[in-house]
Order: C-alpha cells, then sequence, then structure tokens
C-alpha cells in the first residue's frame, strides 16, 4: 500500500484575481486573495511588463502603499514577459491576501501584469 | 497486507461484500439492523451520470441541501456501494437521513473536500451505502472569496442486489430481510446460534450528530 508522500499537499488554483494589474508605482495590487483559514504558497508566476522601461515587480502583503515586499523582486525589462514555474520560485507561505507591486508606474494598457498560481493549504476553516 | 473487507477499506474499491454472503443493515438503533443475502453484484463506473453539480455558491456562501435522489438511489432490494471525489473547491457535508449528518465526532462533522484527492487518492474515506432510498444529501460550502460556478461531486462504486423475504411491502415499501435485530447485540447473540449465520455490517447512516 502506498502512504501518501506529502501531507501537506493543497489545492493549487489560479490566483483569485486574474490579471493584477500594476498601474501606480510600489503600490500594492491584490494577486490572490486566501481563503477563510487558509494559508497559500505561490507555486507559478507570469509577469507581463508593457510599461515603457524596466521594472522591479515584487510579491508581498498589504494595499496600495501598505505594500510590504515578501520576497525579492523579479526584474523584468520594458516589453517583456517573465515567466517562474515552482523551482524558480521560493516556498514561502502567505498567511494574508497576497499583494504584487511594480517599481514604475504605467496607465493601462502600458501597465504591468501579473497572474500565477497560488497552492492553498488547509486550515483550521475553509 | 491486510485481509480486511470492509467498509472504508483502503485501495482501490472492491465489492465490500461476496453474492452468497450476508449483509446487516445498520440504520441506527432507532430503525434497526437488516439482514440480506446478496445475490448479484454489478459496477457502477465513474463516468459523467454519476457526476452531479450542485451549481453555482456564491464566495462563503452554503448551499441549499442537495437531494441525490436522482442520480443515488437505488431499486427496491438493491443497496449501492459508493466513493466520493469533489471536483471543485467546495467543502460537503454528507447527510443520511436529511437531519443527520455523517462521519460525526462528537461535536463536529467531517466533509469531503478537494484536498482529500491529495491524501485518500482512492477515495476510501468516503465510503457510504444506500439501501433503496434510504438517500444521501449533501451540504455544500464555498469556503473561497471568489463565487465558483459550478460545484462537482463524482461518485463511483457498486450496488447489490440483495436476497431478502419474498416480495416488497407494496409500492413505495422496502425489500422484507431475512432478519430483523433491533440492536447488534440481538444479531451478534443470533450469529452464535446454531442457525445462526456470519454477515457484514454496513452503516446506513442514521446516527450520529
Amino acid at each position: 500500500m502506498t502512504i501518501p508522500a506529502n501531507w501537506r499537499q493543497g489545492l493549487r488554483k489560479p490566483n483569485s484575481a486574474g490579471i493584477a494589474s500594476c498601474i501606480a508605482a510600489n503600490s500594492g495590487v491584490l494577486l490572490h486573495a486566501l481563503s477563510a483559514g487558509r494559508t497559500g504558497i505561490v507555486r507559478k508566476l507570469h509577469i507581463m511588463n508593457r510599461t515603457a522601461g524596466q521594472v522591479t515587480v515584487s510579491l508581498g502583503v498589504g494595499l496600495l502603499g501598505a505594500f510590504v515586499a515578501s520576497l525579492p523582486g523579479f526584474v523584468v525589462p520594458s516589453g517583456m514577459d517573465l515567466e517562474l514555474v515552482e523551482a524558480d520560485l521560493v516556498p514561502l507561505e502567505f498567511t494574508a491576501n497576497i499583494t504584487v507591486a511594480s517599481s514604475a508606474a504605467g496607465a493601462a494598457p502600458l501597465d504591468v501584469q501579473v497572474s500565477g498560481e497560488v497552492e492553498e493549504i488547509q486550515g483550521p476553516t475553509g | 497486507m491486510s485481509e480486511y473487507q470492509g467498509p472504508f477499506k483502503a485501495g482501490l474499491i472492491e465489492p465490500v461484500v461476496e453474492p452468497g454472503h450476508n449483509v446487516l443493515l445498520a440504520a441506527g438503533a432507532d430503525q434497526g439492523y437488516f439482514l440480506y443475502k446478496v445475490g448479484y453484484v454489478e459496477e457502477l463506473g465513474l463516468s459523467h451520470p454519476f457526476v452531479v453539480n450542485i451549481g453555482a455558491i456564491g464566495a462563503g456562501v452554503t448551499a441549499a441541501v442537495f437531494n441525490t435522489t436522482a442520480i443515488l438511489d437505488m431499486e427496491f432490494g438493491q443497496l449501492g456501494q459508493f466513493r466520493a471525489a469533489v471536483l471543485d473547491d467546495i467543502h460537503v457535508t454528507v447527510l443520511q437521513p436529511q437531519a443527520t449528518a455523517r462521519f460525526g465526532a462528537m461535536n463536529v462533522n467531517a466533509t469531503l473536500n478537494a484536498f482529500a484527492l491529495g491524501r485518500d487518492p482512492c477515495g476510501h474515506q468516503s465510503e457510504f451505502y444506500i439501501f433503496e432510498q434510504r438517500r444521501v444529501f449533501l451540504r455544500a460550502v464555498n469556503p473561497t472569496i471568489v463565487p465558483l460556478v459550478q460545484a462537482r461531486i463524482a461518485f463511483w462504486g457498486f450496488k447489490y442486489v440483495l436476497i431478502g423475504a419474498d416480495g416488497a411491502t407494496g409500492a413505495g415499501g422496502q425489500l422484507p430481510p431475512l432478519k430483523t435485530f433491533a440492536n447488534l447485540l440481538d444479531a451478534e447473540v443470533w450469529k452464535r446460534t446454531p442457525q445462526g449465520e456470519n454477515y457484514k455490517v454496513l452503516p446506513l447512516g442514521g446516527w450520529g450528530r
């Protein structure tokens, strides 16, 4: 009989916000709202820089000016996209809604777009 | 390797009892324990007719209790053995009968949910039984902060054609059992008599919180 290897296996799902659009510099935008009681680990990330200049995009917590980065930023040149998979990402377990911020402003459609996959871990509720 | 063959056996689903053997359907102390002999087994494979869609559920909303009658009800004199896999991010409380939640400790009830697929890929912890129209109801919750457009649960298992006393007890009745016991002790005492036979106890709900 096989014994499950990972008892912390969670549910992998697209980030709740769909396309998170960063239009103001260093301002937190919701990437994924955790279900009540759960924690989450970002397993995949897709960033598209549609601004005129190079940007640094960070994952963190907090909205708008309350944004605090939780991981080092990712540098994305203008007009380029960056795709990261599980092996590239530090498995930080977020306990609050996951937000994202870009270092430079760029009004849509010249914004920075971010989507990803989050693995939610079971909590005492939800 | 355990030779245990009974409810909630780990591994790919197998018939819980062989033709020619007895089952004691445990409907709860208030309703009795019914003895039947199994005549025949047929598979009920996981396929689209056995997938229910409770429908859209708003963020954090508990959906109206869902009646599985159209999918899981069994014919007269038949018993269903089912396992379940939750396909969307919902938590599902199994009610059997409607007023009584299954899989409960003293104060809380376990739910079927999508997390179980990682820890229990064979679904053995979700096993339940339906005798004729002693059906199961489902109470689903969307625990997330996003609305779900569908809430699906897949079922698979086996059905058993039971041998009981002759004939159904009229329209809407049930196949009369070979024997009825008021409690498990009476059944155990009968089993040890010279004319007694062995049996497998299968839970039908009707007890719990």
